[in-house]
């Protein structure tokens, strides 16, 4: 590959990765909320289960 | 500074400080969710893909990545994103295939040693624990450094003792959180972590571009490195020895033996849910350096324009001045100047952020090894899970205290990032044999586990201070590469050799791993 190839190269990956990332880190921001408080609530459930018994 | 002041102001330290301290404050408040040592370390294995994403990019996407990787960006120009590419490749196929992070997730196990053990026997596991430990914990030793040189440069604040203190609040504040609340607090704080950094991370970007413009970048790099900064094939760059131990260090070891990225897959609420992540995952491996070494290659634009300063980075034949510490200041520096009052101080709450999640999750990673695979198997037994706690909690002040004294005094003298790969090959190059072997090979002993596990210290060759007490010079790449080889070589070896007798045996399963179900040492 020529040097202005590579350069080409670079700039595509560039772009691609930071719009890749900018739509995921939406998604996580906005589905992260709601895996947070499921996790607390299974383990509060678990924790209360255990106490029961 | 390089010679300039930085625009960091009393808004920006507010904004700081109102950031840290309701981590801190949310980390504790989640002390209230633990009930016992899965809880504590694996957070009930409850977590599901979104939050497993923001947790694994919040860790790995550290301070000290993006410090390493700006470096890099600098000293290599556009060649250097090579690295996120192999590591994202890498991720996509551990996440398609589920190579050793989905048989590990099945067998049930909290920690890598504990899978040892599961495997090759306690002996096994208390060695490969403190290997792991002691090469985890060398590999952080340069953290407070880098975060350190980074609070230097962002705020101004050059009085050593100031900045010392700085780091060390921030040190004890990631102890308190951490010892507290353990891998749920861990998460939560990640995931507030990775939102700030993600954001903050994309908008300086954009407005570092927009400050100078794409042709100057290609322009600068094509000046000051050539060819061998745009082509990372170049033989007078990196070339293809550095990029397969790229494809095995940053990529492979990094998602599939790496044990703060396993742990996440140990802590998923399925296997599918561990390929997800992985697959996902794979995007925040590219970013954790791609994004930083874009700012580097920023940096290095700048301060090569700038009327003033360029004399502070540069030669006067035009050549990047050979001093670690100058060139892990230029990003922050850069961000400092082109940053707007406000945005500054997001960016400067992001990246100690990014500083705290690292430390977390390490701190609570090396502890949890030390206490659960190296003192249980040692006391026989006798530990109780809340024994096991308490030690936990305990290791992780004590390694603090470690980073804080090894951090001051260790004599970096390369790239730090070189440094990062080298002390963790101690751990990961030996660590790859014993588990791919151990998972996919019946005829894998502990033996041969025992030799891969041990070879990993000829990993240290690669470190600057251990070359120049042996007089030699050896590139960080043939070093890793050739404890690689070696690690495997001994594994297959041992295990030939020396052979575990006939009465210990493992079930083959659909996918082709071999599953212990004899003799679980007691934990």
């Amino acid at each position: 590959m020529t040097p202005a190839a590579w350069t080409t190269f670079w700039a595509i990956l560039i772009t691609a990765a930071i719009a890749g990332f900018a739509l995921l880190a939406i998604v996580v921001t906005i589905r992260g909320v709601q895996d947070i408080r499921t996790m607390l609530r299974r383990m509060k459930s678990e924790d209360s289960d255990a106490t029961t018994q | 500074m390089l010679g300039l002041e930085p625009n960091f102001s009393t808004i920006d330290w507010l904004i700081v400080a109102v950031y840290l301290l309701a981590t801190v404050g949310i980390g504790m408040f989640v002390n209230r969710y633990i009930g016992g040592i899965s809880d504590y370390l694996v957070a009930g294995r409850s977590l599901r893909s979104s939050l497993g994403i923001a947790t694994m990019v919040g860790s790995e996407l550290g301070l000290v990545t993006v410090m390493y990787a700006a470096q890099t960006g600098l000293t290599g120009g556009f060649s250097a994103m090579h690295i996120g590419l192999v590591a994202c490749v890498a991720m996509v196929v551990i996440g398609l295939t589920g190579f050793v992070v989905v048989p590990l997730r099945e067998l049930g196990v909290m920690t890598i040693p504990e899978f040892y053990g599961l495997r090759f026997g306690p002996n096994v596991r208390v060695v490969g624990a403190l290997v792991l430990a002691l090469a985890g914990i060398l590999n952080m030793g340069m953290f407070l450094k880098a975060g350190a040189l980074f609070v230097t440069a962002l705020t101004g604040l050059d009085d050593p003792q100031a900045v010392n203190w700085v780091m060390t609040s921030l040190l004890v504040m990631v102890l308190i959180y951490t010892t507290f609340g353990g891998m749920v607090s861990v998460v939560i704080t990640d995931y507030l972590q990775f939102v700030l950094l993600s954001f903050g991370m994309l908008l300086t970007c954009g407005l570092a571009l927009n400050h100078l413009g794409w042709s100057q970048l290609v322009e600068t790099v094509e000046l000051v490195h050539g060819e061998p900064g745009v082509d990372p094939l170049h033989g007078e760059g990196f070339g293809a020895s550095y990029i397969i131990w790229m494809l095995f260090s940053a990529g492979i070891c990094s998602g599939a033996v790496w044990p703060t990225a396993v742990i996440r897959a140990c802590s998923a609420d399925s296997a599918a849910t561990v390929r997800r992540l992985y697959a996902f995952s794979s995007i925040g491996f590219l970013i954790r350096f791609l994004v930083p070494q874009f700012l580097g290659i920023c940096a290095l634009a700048y301060f090569w324009n700038h009327p003033t300063a360029h004399d502070q980075l540069f030669t006067a034949d035009g050549k990047l001045i050979n001093d670690p510490n100058l060139q892990l200041q230029a990003m922050p520096t850069f961000l400092a100047q082109i940053l707007p009052v406000g945005v500054l101080g997001i960016v400067g709450a992001a990246m100690l952020a990014a500083f705290m999640s690292t430390h977390d999750s390490y701190l609570l990673c090396w502890a949890s090894v030390l206490a659960y695979d190296v003192a249980s198997p040692l006391s026989g037994g006798r530990l109780s899970e809340r024994g096991c706690l308490a030690l936990t909690r305990l290791g992780i002040v004590v390694i603090g205290g470690f980073l804080l004294v090894w951090g001051l005094w260790y004599p970096l003298g390369q790239n730090l990032w070189d440094y990062m790969a080298v002390t963790g090959a101690i751990y990961f190059t030996g660590a790859f044999a014993v588990l791919v072997g151990g998972i996919y090979w019946k005829r894998a002993s502990r033996t041969g586990a025992m030799l891969a596990l041990l070879s990993g210290f000829g990993a240290v060759i690669g470190l600057k201070p251990v070359q120049d007490l042996l007089g030699t010079d050896i590139r960080s790449e043939m070093a890793g590469l050739g404890t690689v080889g070696l690690a495997i070589t001994l594994m297959i070896l041992g295990s030939l050799l020396v052979p575990d007798d006939s009465s210990r045996v493992f079930e083959t399963s659909t996918n082709g791993t071999t599953t212990p179900h004899a003799e679980h040492e007691p934990s």
